[in-house]
């Protein structure tokens, strides 16, 4: 008896870690994403417990980024296309830290070159703050004295991961390669079923 | 044979020089590998009218697009040389620029005096390091496409390249 019963802790001990298996940085504490509503590329409202039920991606960057923030997108894309399944389970939502450049129309312009159904959000200065002080970004502009508008925004390169509880449960860092990020996306569609 | 083993030592130095010089010639040029460049997104893709030249020069600089090309750049050369500046038909400025990590924060900074590019080694311009900003992009850049970009080097001089848009 205390045999089975030791061969039944095991399994479960074996199944609970493969499950729990992920490649990016765990939250330790998971905790329910912070809610906003922001404005989408076409003009829409954007309320991210609307998408409850999907796994979301999310990245803060700016259009006139010309490097990490569009590798970001590459990436994404990437992962995307190595979604065996589910694809429309997943949401890709980029978030500006520059709002003061970055219109609807900007960000669809930008979106659209890497993948139509990528969710570009952006809003008033106040709005957007405080998203960035709810998931503890760091967003800093550098203006040029000579080129005020020719300023670029430093900030957190890291992406989060919310699963379809709504809680935030993964990020990774910039560089992570889209194989990782498709694993343990895998895992996490596999908890919707 | 002491003959044939004097002219065979001669043979074989004469080689070793030859070889020496050649791999560390001062003269030798800089070499470009693997330049290409993320796609640009513009209101002409979403089927309005494609963004004018002239309509760019009115744009404030902050409304304008951007770009970016990446490369390695070897250097065969025993002395050092330095990218000093970079220009294309397609944008209307081009600068040298730095992606820097701090943790998880992400800093870009432009480099100033140039790139040097140490004698017989390579620089990679690459996502999240050294990169080419381009600055008012005049076109949309689709997969694919191809464009000339104009580097300027200290000794090397000046070379076109052509940059690949891919992802």
């Amino acid at each position: 008896m205390a045999k089975w019963a030791f061969l039944i802790f095991l399994i479960l001990l074996v199944g609970c870690q493969s499950r729990e298996n992920f490649q990016g940085t765990v939250m330790t504490d998971p905790q329910p994403a912070p809610d906003f509503l922001l404005q989408d590329q076409f003009g829409n409202p954007f309320r991210l417990s609307d998408v409850r039920g999907k796994v979301v991606l999310l990245f803060f960057g700016y259009t006139w980024c010309p490097d990490v923030c569009p590798a970001t997108l590459a990436t994404w894309r990437q992962v995307w296309e190595k979604l065996p399944q589910g694809k429309d389970d997943v949401k890709f939502v980029y978030v500006t830290v520059d709002p003061e450049r970055d219109t609807p129309e900007r960000l669809r312009d930008h979106l659209q070159v890497f993948n139509e159904k990528f969710i570009g959000l952006t809003g008033s200065r106040e709005q957007l703050e405080k998203v960035y002080q709810d998931y503890h970004i760091f967003v800093d502009k550098n203006i040029d004295p000579q080129n005020p508008d020719r300023y670029t925004v430093a900030h957190t390169s890291r992406m989060f991961v919310i699963d379809h509880r709504g809680i935030l449960r993964l990020s990774f860092s910039f560089g992570t390669p889209a194989e990782t990020i498709v694993h343990d996306l895998n895992i996490l569609l596999s908890e919707i079923q | 044979m002491g003959g044939l083993k004097l002219h065979f030592l001669l043979f074989f130095l004469f080689m070793v020089l030859i070889l020496g010089c050649r791999k560390s010639s001062p003269d030798e040029k800089v070499m470009i590998k693997e330049v290409w460049s993320r796609p640009v997104g513009m209101a002409a893709m979403s089927g309005e009218a494609d963004s004018s030249h002239a309509h760019h020069m009115n744009m404030k600089h902050g409304e304008q697009y951007t770009g970016v090309v990446y490369m390695t750049i070897q250097n065969p050369a025993s002395t050092p040389d330095t990218l000093i500046s970079a220009e294309s038909d397609i944008c209307e400025r081009i600068e040298l620029h730095q992606s820097i990590m701090k943790g998880d924060q992400m800093f870009m900074q432009r480099v100033e005096g140039g790139l040097e590019i140490p004698p017989q080694k390579s620089v990679a311009l690459k996502p999240g390091s050294y990169h080419l900003m381009m600055l008012g992009v005049r076109k949309s850049l689709k997969e694919g496409d191809t464009f000339p970009v104009t580097l300027h080097f200290q000794k090397s001089g000046s070379m076109i390249v052509e940059s690949k848009v891919r992802y």
